[in-house]
């Protein structure tokens, strides 16, 4: 009894030893066999890849409609006698608002010189006699005030106002865009899912038909006193294996694609005068990538070990 | 070693094929067991393997009723016996050595271990220098010798055999049987199911005699 600590240490030494072997001896088994097995690993990595790829996209037009949260809510354009002091009080008076978080003004000497520099008017406004445009506030809500409903509320009543010309919501389009961003993640999710369900059907055939070749086999393991999880384990490390193997495939497909798809981007970016650096798949999302394939193909695995391999049992 | 009491074994398409058998052996003993095809032998040996269960009756194999053996412990009923087949159930991809060592590989000896008992297992039956080779490259005595290396490579008390010259010559089934009489000799029980009688009645075991399922015959030692 004394030396039961030792013996069982010894015992779990062994017993990870085992498995270690049956793991590699799987996976020899495997490569012993390239292409069905290549064949099986790009299925899964192809299948992988288009919900990532997807979700990678939706998650980089979330984090380019973050850039653009800069943008101000709503621009006040004041009527054109409206002078600089007028329009400094009704600034003043906004600023008083607890929901609001900022309010610039922007003379019309500034969107004058913006519109110079920006828009390519240089020619078209040294033509002008005097300036057309209008004295513009712009309005930043608090984040809290930022929702559409009081964005709506805020924009009637500014309207009322007798300085006010009129006035432009700004960041509506981009609240929709935003809401479009959450469905379309959403779908992938659920496309995710499909396609991981898809996974787990992939790697559930192959192991059967992997069972049904080596039946001669696996009846004389029976007859020599093969347990039943003797026997299933090699198919369930294949399953790990294919799991592992069309998970990195995905990986690798995935940030091909990002690579290939950089240049462009920044070229789009640069042409809008912004700069976007498109990301790929982070460490915690690789994690989790070939967590989710190995999950589903050891399902699959299971699924048709369990479904197939009954062990011994007598006729 | 091996109690039989009133077995009946019947399958739904073939009628019966073992009716009221009732026998013992004793452990340590070597017998033979004869008939016709279809007379229910290799049916007795698959019942002792638990490769089937009897319909009616109990089979008890070294002191264990094998009625009552949960589907777990079925595993480790099959390591004690060595079975030995007339198509001597070799896996054709893999080597001598490999197929010798199948159940010591199933029972989870270490390596060094296996390559011991299985060279010796091959020294018995007189292939050491084939272990390398492939079943398909061995004649069909030496696979035979290759299938009993197999049988009783994890020692076991008790070995059962069906048709194990079925496929050979007089000359060499003489050989396999002088092959089980040494087992015998180190005190291994052997149930040999032939219907070589010519050689079997040149032997001095026990001859147990099934005819239509039922036993008909038993020299019960006293030959």
């Amino acid at each position: 009894m004394r030396r039961r600590g030792p013996k069982l240490l010894d015992r779990v030494g062994h017993w990870l030893d085992r498995q270690l072997q049956i793991a590699v001896e799987t996976l020899g088994r495997l490569m012993r066999t390239p292409l069905p097995t290549g064949m099986t690993i790009a299925v899964i990595g192809i299948t992988l890849a288009l919900p990532i790829a997807l979700y990678i996209m939706t998650d980089n037009l979330r984090a380019m409609a973050g850039g653009w949260d800069q943008t101000a809510a709503i621009s006040l354009f004041l009527h054109q006698d409206i002078d600089d002091d007028a329009a400094q009080h009704v600034a003043a008076q906004l600023r008083e608002r607890p929901e609001l978080a900022r309010v610039d003004l922007i003379s019309r000497e500034q969107a004058l010189d913006e519109f110079r520099t920006l828009g390519g008017f240089a020619e078209a406004l040294s033509q002008l006699t005097s300036n057309p445009l209008p004295i513009v506030l712009a309005i930043y809500p608090q984040a809290a005030h930022s929702s559409s409903e009081r964005l709506e509320a805020l924009h009637a009543e500014l309207l009322t106002w007798p300085e006010v010309d009129f006035a432009r919501m700004d960041t509506l389009w981009l609240q929709r865009f935003q809401a479009i961003i959450d469905l379309a993640q959403r779908a992938v999710v659920l496309l995710g899912a499909l396609l991981g369900l898809g996974v787990l059907l992939i790697v559930g055939n192959t192991i059967r038909l992997e069972i049904l070749n080596r039946r001669v086999e696996i009846e004389i393991m029976e007859l020599v006193g093969a347990t039943a999880s003797f026997i299933r384990r090699p198919f369930l490390y294949a399953g790990v294996w294919y799991g592992l193997l069309g998970g990195i495939t995905a990986w690798i497909l995935v940030n091909l694609a990002v690579l290939l798809l950089q240049q462009p981007v920044s070229r789009l970016a640069s042409l809008y005068r912004s700069e976007f650096p498109l990301s790929g798949l982070g460490p915690a999302e690789t994690l989790l990538v070939l967590g989710g394939s190995i999950l589903f193909s050891l399902i699959g695995s299971w699924v048709a070990v369990n479904r197939h391999l009954r062990g011994a049992e007598p006729g | 070693m091996i109690r039989f009491e009133h077995v009946f074994k019947r399958y739904p398409e073939r009628g019966e094929a073992l009716s009221d058998l009732s026998f013992v052996m004793e452990s340590g003993e070597m017998a033979f067991l004869t008939g016709h095809s279809g007379a229910g032998k290799s049916t007795l040996l698959r019942l002792i393997g638990l490769l089937e269960r009897p319909t009616r009756g109990q089979v008890l194999v070294n002191g264990r009723n094998l009625a009552t053996l949960p589907q777990r412990k079925i595993p480790y009923h099959r390591r004690e016996i060595g079975m030995i087949f007339q198509d001597n159930r070799l896996l054709p991809d893999r080597s001598v050595f490999d197929n010798v060592a199948l159940p010591l590989v199933v029972a989870g000896l270490g390596y060094k271990e296996i390559g011991r008992r299985v060279r010796a297992a091959l020294d018995q039956v007189g292939l050491l220098a084939r272990e390398r080779a492939h079943p398909v490259a061995l004649s069909g005595g030496e696979q035979q010798r290759v299938g009993i290396a197999r049988a009783v490579v994890a020692r076991p008390p008790l070995v059962l055999a069906d048709e194990p010259t079925g496929n050979l010559d007089p000359d060499l089934s003489r050989e396999i049987f002088s092959l089980f009489e040494r087992f015998n000799q180190v005190g291994v029980t052997l149930l040999i199911a032939t219907h070589d009688l010519n050689l079997v009645m040149s032997l001095p075991y026990r001859i147990l005699t099934l005819t239509g399922g039922r036993l008909t015959g038993d020299t019960g030692g006293d030959w």
